[in-house]
């Protein structure tokens, strides 16, 4: 899709797009554009089907500007485990998955899921990036089955070297 | 020029169309889907061959002869992995014994879950208990039939970039049935993975894969040729094959490549994971076992 400043034949640009943009419709997602030259501004608003259609592509307005890294995953600061917001990622990507979170009602396969003891367990950054690197739909089960297997270990922390052993040590 | 009290504006003789207008200003999801692509291509650059197991009939046994015959690769020395297609209905992982595999994530994308042989099995059934439908958040309530599809394949195409496949011989794609998905699936893998059907000897299973067949001819996707499961029944008494289906006049109009015949024992051992290399000798593991010569060799015919 691509938007036409009619008045100057010009191209319109996406403007970087703030959570404030976001509608309080569930599901439902403001895209902000700009003609370049006479600074008109329009607004692209979706409801919640438009909105559904766009995810299932698995692409995010406005683009990913980590490699592999998924919708609504953050890259975390080294050895911390602490969130770090990753460089010029467009905060639509994550407007786009609360809005989808919120309306989604049921988590789906692909969501967290409940509290467990592994909550105190913290992912290295390098570790983080490699479970932002499969796919979204495996994460959750992933994460689970890693923390789980941290645990048995006696490992307060995943690394990549507590990976490399549960790859070895689940026959992988 | 046109007053329209709020501002002044020009419409020009030749308003830009969409072709002329370079990129999508910022969007990015047409780069993003070709990026996603560009890096499928990459990531399966390691494979020999993709073979994609199909019929559009359910319950042919397409999913049992799929995982007998990476079975049969694999005890041939071949570096063998299996992709379970069929998102809503995985049972490749039961049929490989792997249905708790852990999911660990490696250094390229998501580690192969593998049986005790070595065989890399890919599956949704690995993801999400037998007892739960395979689920997507969504907004849009009640619309699923419009975006369902897209999301399946959005999802199944981020497991081809994401996971690793590594170098194979073969890597074997068990699709889900229906017609239409025969399609969408040839499609969707283009034209370097090759399609081999899977029939049952009656006239029902039969215009099914007729059809599955006649929409794959429409698409680049090549075909190998087809598989007559459930050729007979075998007797473990009497150690014969009796007839279980009315014997069929009519063929198929690509290749026969073999029949296997319908085993008791080689369906419940399939529900243990178990394959047919642990029983060599009975008559499903050499009909399989012949089929998979004949695969080897129209391939290496095709080189």
């Amino acid at each position: 899709m691509k938007f036409l400043c009619v008045s100057c034949n010009t191209q319109m640009k996406l403007v970087k797009t703030d959570k404030a943009a976001d509608p309080d419709a569930k599901g439902s997602l403001s895209v902000r554009f700009e003609c370049p030259e006479c600074l008109f501004e329009i607004a692209m608003l979706t409801n919640s089907f438009e909105t559904q259609l766009v995810s299932s592509l698995g692409v995010e307005i406005g683009g990913r500007t980590v490699p592999g890294v998924q919708s609504g995953e953050t890259a975390t600061s080294e050895s911390t485990g602490t969130e770090a917001p990753a460089a010029g990622k467009c905060p639509f990507s994550q407007t786009a998955r609360d809005a989808m979170m919120a309306g989604s009602g049921a988590a789906g396969n692909g969501s967290p899921g409940p509290v467990t003891d592994a909550d105190s367990i913290t992912w290295t950054a390098q570790a983080r990036v490699r479970l932002q690197n499969i796919p979204e739909f495996a994460r959750t089960m992933a994460k689970m089955g890693i923390e789980k297997f941290a645990i048995e270990k006696g490992y307060d922390q995943v690394n990549e070297k507590c990976l490399d052993e549960a790859k070895v040590e689940f026959g992988m | 020029m046109i007053s329209t009290g709020f501002k002044t504006m020009t419409t020009h003789a030749s308003m830009k169309t969409y072709s002329d207008l370079k990129g999508d200003g910022g969007s990015r999801v047409a780069e993003q889907v070709q990026a996603l692509k560009a890096g499928i291509e990459n990531n399966l650059s390691g494979i020999k061959h993709m073979l994609a197991i199909a019929s559009g009939k359910g319950g042919v046994g397409k999913s049992t002869l799929a995982m007998q015959i990476v079975s049969a690769l694999n005890h041939r020395g071949l570096r063998v992995s299996v992709l379970d297609a069929d998102i809503n209905g995985p049972s490749m992982a039961r049929l490989a014994g792997l249905k708790d595999a852990p999911l660990v994530p490696g250094k390229k994308g998501l580690v192969l879950p593998r049986t005790k042989s070595g065989i890399g099995v890919l599956s949704f059934g690995s993801m999400v208990p037998e007892s739960e439908a395979v689920d997507f958040p969504s907004v849009s309530g009640g619309d699923s039939h419009v975006w369902r599809a897209t999301k399946e394949f959005s999802t199944l195409a981020e497991f081809l970039r994401f996971t690793e496949w590594g170098k194979l011989d073969f890597l074997l794609i068990d699709l889900p049935p229906g017609a239409e998905r025969c399609y969408q699936f040839a499609e969707f893998f283009g034209k370097r993975t090759t399609f081999i059907m899977v029939t049952i000897p009656s006239k029902v299973a039969h215009g099914v894969v007729s059809r599955s067949i006649a929409a794959i001819e429409k698409t680049s996707s090549p075909m190998l040729g087809y598989i007559e499961n459930m050729k007979g029944y075998y007797c473990a008494d009497c150690g014969e094959i009796k007839t279980l289906f009315p014997e069929q006049s009519a063929k198929l109009n690509i290749p026969l490549l073999g029949s296997v015949p319908f085993d008791p024992e080689l369906a419940e051992n399939c529900d243990r994971g178990i394959t047919i290399e642990s029983k060599p000798d009975t008559p499903a593991a050499k009909a399989v076992n012949q089929i998979v010569d004949e695969i080897q060799i129209r391939l290496e015919e095709k080189r």
